[in-house]
């Protein structure tokens, strides 16, 4: 159902369409933080943005509800939910969307759930900000939820507050709000990256599980490709703002692309066998003023030439849906 | 929660016994002799001492002392040096003043301050933020008795809305509340600088933290994502420092009702410290005492309701 490549004129349009979304920083000189991403998402489809820390994706993430900081300027670019641009909604609409047709979890659950408030009545507002029942009816569905995201004694669960419960069960806590109007989209930004690794595998099961039976779709956010392999049919990877590249999991997974992709496949630690190194890349994300004017990831590829430095690569699309930017992939002389 | 209570209660009596033994020891350490005072400086050396043993100031320190505590105990305040009538009627007479004009003062500092503590927030460096910076600076720097003259000056001598001299003792609920409203605006316009203040830097603090925004992404209008989970947070550090400013509160109070000519606790307690009616001070000052400790319980008590993560045990 997912689709990566744009959409034609004869397809319904995707779910969720990315276009040449570009946010800076507030104010003249302002970094680039999200430069001219595009991707699409289709009803029922689960895609993973990958990337590491402040390649841009949680802002793009957070984009799509316009939740980021104010700070962040929207320069250009537009996200269409269905064919509605949620950057350019107005405010009442855009609160429809936010809990309505969009869900969304956060990275920390410690956090993410107010502390004054029981869990039940967190749902519950959530409920009542979308459908028209009453305070005893949305205490019931938020009963319903608490269980449908696994929490035993869900009943009885309603009523406690957020410190008596572990990580775990926080983010299944936000799970079940963010469900709680049966939205079309899942947003899920590094939803597991601060729980125990027991715990990031039971919350990955209950997205596929809850995305499976109530046939949404999930865009989810991560630094960790290995974790969201069997989950995400599409991946796109950013670095320093950019896509680097997109395609199907399987493909990118049986053969990575971008240089970048296959430093970040190769530093996975091996499950199979005993390694005495961990496999790293070298170097750091550049900063706004050590970025260079070529690929951005020329100052740590292996592979740069010259012209990688002076010149940006564009996203060339490839058969079959597959993108990358990357000069020496376009020769055929990479990967 | 029992066991709480009961450390409290333990800890405010040890606090007013120190309170009532500092205030007895300390009123015979200023140079001023009841006796003169109440006499006058014409009295003769007979009638002096004739007054000193009747009240009992001849006696001992350490005896003066033990009869004090011991009569207070059992709640005997015991009677006015100056005039002989008992104590506790007289306090018990004025305290619902007092008492109406702290909370009246408080009403005004909540009302005032949390709304624009929370806007100056939410537009955070614009005109109404300044503006609420200017108002808390302003706050601080005017003593409490000055803006008291400075509102009668404006509101009941040049405007003539409200009266100079304040009768209170008889009158209508309507004319109580008349009479109310300088004195609580002066006292809880002071007040209203520090909330703001508290207010806007809670908030600002609270506003950036992560439920926020999950309250955001749920849809929830503004209005609610301020009051019913921003604010909600804010309220513990709020109300403490309420709390820790009931102390000045209730001595901004003697201020304002000695401006205001307003019966009170503050008013008989400058009465009794101009006449050196030891007994009065020290009643007086105890009843002060327990006002203070019993607000902080409150306080402390609130906590429960406040925040869920708080047990008292």
């Amino acid at each position: 159902m997912s689709g990566l490549a744009p959409a034609s004129a004869s397809s319904p349009p995707p779910l969720l369409s990315v276009r040449n979304l570009s946010i800076a920083v507030e104010g003249a000189g302002g970094q680039t933080v999200v430069d001219r991403v595009s991707f699409d998402l289709g009803e029922g489809g689960v895609l993973g943005i990958v990337g590491e820390s402040g390649c841009g994706k949680s802002v793009t993430a957070m984009s799509v509800l316009r939740l980021n900081n104010p700070a962040l300027r929207l320069r250009g670019g537009e996200i269409l939910l269905a064919g509605e641009d949620l950057l350019r909604a107005s405010e009442a609409r855009i609160r429809a969307v936010r809990g309505g047709e969009v869900g969304m979890i956060f990275q920390e659950p410690m956090t993410s759930l107010n502390p004054v408030l029981a869990v039940g009545d967190q749902i519950v507002e959530a409920i009542l900000a979308h459908r028209p029942i009453g305070a005893r009816a949305a205490r019931e569905a938020a009963i319903e939820l608490l269980g449908l995201v696994g929490i035993p004694l869900p009943a009885r669960r309603v009523a406690s507050y957020p410190h008596q419960l572990s990580g775990g069960m926080r983010q299944r806590v936000m799970i079940a709000m963010a469900l709680s109007c049966r939205p079309r989209l899942l947003i899920a930004d590094e939803p597991t990256t601060a729980l125990d690794v027991t715990i990031q595998a039971q919350i990955i099961d209950l997205l596929r599980r809850l995305q499976r039976e109530l046939g949404m779709a999930v865009m989810i956010i991560t630094h960790d490709l290995g974790l969201i392999a069997d989950f995400a049919a599409d991946v796109v990877v950013m670095y320093a703002g950019k896509v680097v590249e997109r395609g199907a999991t399987r493909d990118l997974f049986r053969q990575p692309l971008h240089p970048y992709t296959e430093r970040l496949l190769a530093s996975i630690p091996p499950l199979d066998r005993d390694v005495d190194r961990l496999t790293t890349i070298p170097g750091t994300v550049p900063s706004a003023r050590t970025m260079p004017s070529g690929c951005r990831f020329s100052t740590r590829c292996p592979l740069a030439e010259a012209r990688c430095r002076e010149t940006e690569p564009p996203l060339r699309t490839m058969p079959g849906g597959r993108a990358v930017a990357c000069h020496l992939v376009a020769e055929g002389r990479a990967a | 929660m029992r066991r709480f209570l009961i450390r409290r209660l333990l800890s405010a009596i040890v606090i007013v016994w120190a309170v009532a033994t500092i205030v007895f020891f300390s009123m015979r350490i200023i140079p001023a002799d009841p006796a003169e005072v109440v006499l006058g400086e014409h009295a003769s050396a007979e009638s002096l001492a004739a007054f000193r043993r009747q009240a009992g100031l001849d006696q001992p320190l350490l005896a003066q002392y033990w009869d004090f505590i011991s009569r207070a105990v059992v709640g005997d305040l015991g009677q006015s040096l100056v005039n002989n009538a008992e104590i506790a009627p007289q306090i018990w007479f004025v305290l619902p003043y007092t008492v109406v004009l702290a909370f009246a003062s408080l009403g005004v500092g909540i009302l005032i301050g949390i709304p624009i503590g929370v806007l100056a927030a939410v537009r955070r460096n614009s005109w109404i933020d300044l503006a609420s910076r200017c108002f808390a600076l302003l706050g601080f720097s005017f003593p409490a008795f000055y803006l008291g003259v400075a509102l009668l000056l404006l509101f009941s001598i040049w405007l003539g809305w409200f009266p100079v001299m304040h009768s209170i003792r008889f009158g209508t609920w309507a004319e109580h509340l008349y009479k109310l409203v300088l004195p609580a605006l002066s006292l809880g316009l002071i007040q209203a600088a520090y909330i703001t203040r508290l207010t806007r830097s809670t908030m600002l603090e609270e506003l950036r933290k992560d439920y926020v925004r999950t309250a955001l992404a749920k849809g929830l209008t503004m209005r609610r994502v301020l009051f019913n989970h921003g604010l909600r947070n804010a309220l513990v550090p709020i109300v403490t420092a309420i709390g820790l400013y009931a102390g000045s509160s209730l001595g901004g109070a003697i201020l304002t009702e000695t401006v205001f000519n307003r019966p009170g606790l503050g008013k008989l307690l400058v009465g009794a410290i101009a006449q050196r009616d030891y007994n009065l001070i020290q009643a007086g000052l105890i009843v002060f005492a327990l006002v203070i400790v019993a607000v902080n319980l409150a306080i402390d008590l609130s906590y429960g309701f406040l925040d869920p993560r708080v047990k008292h045990d």
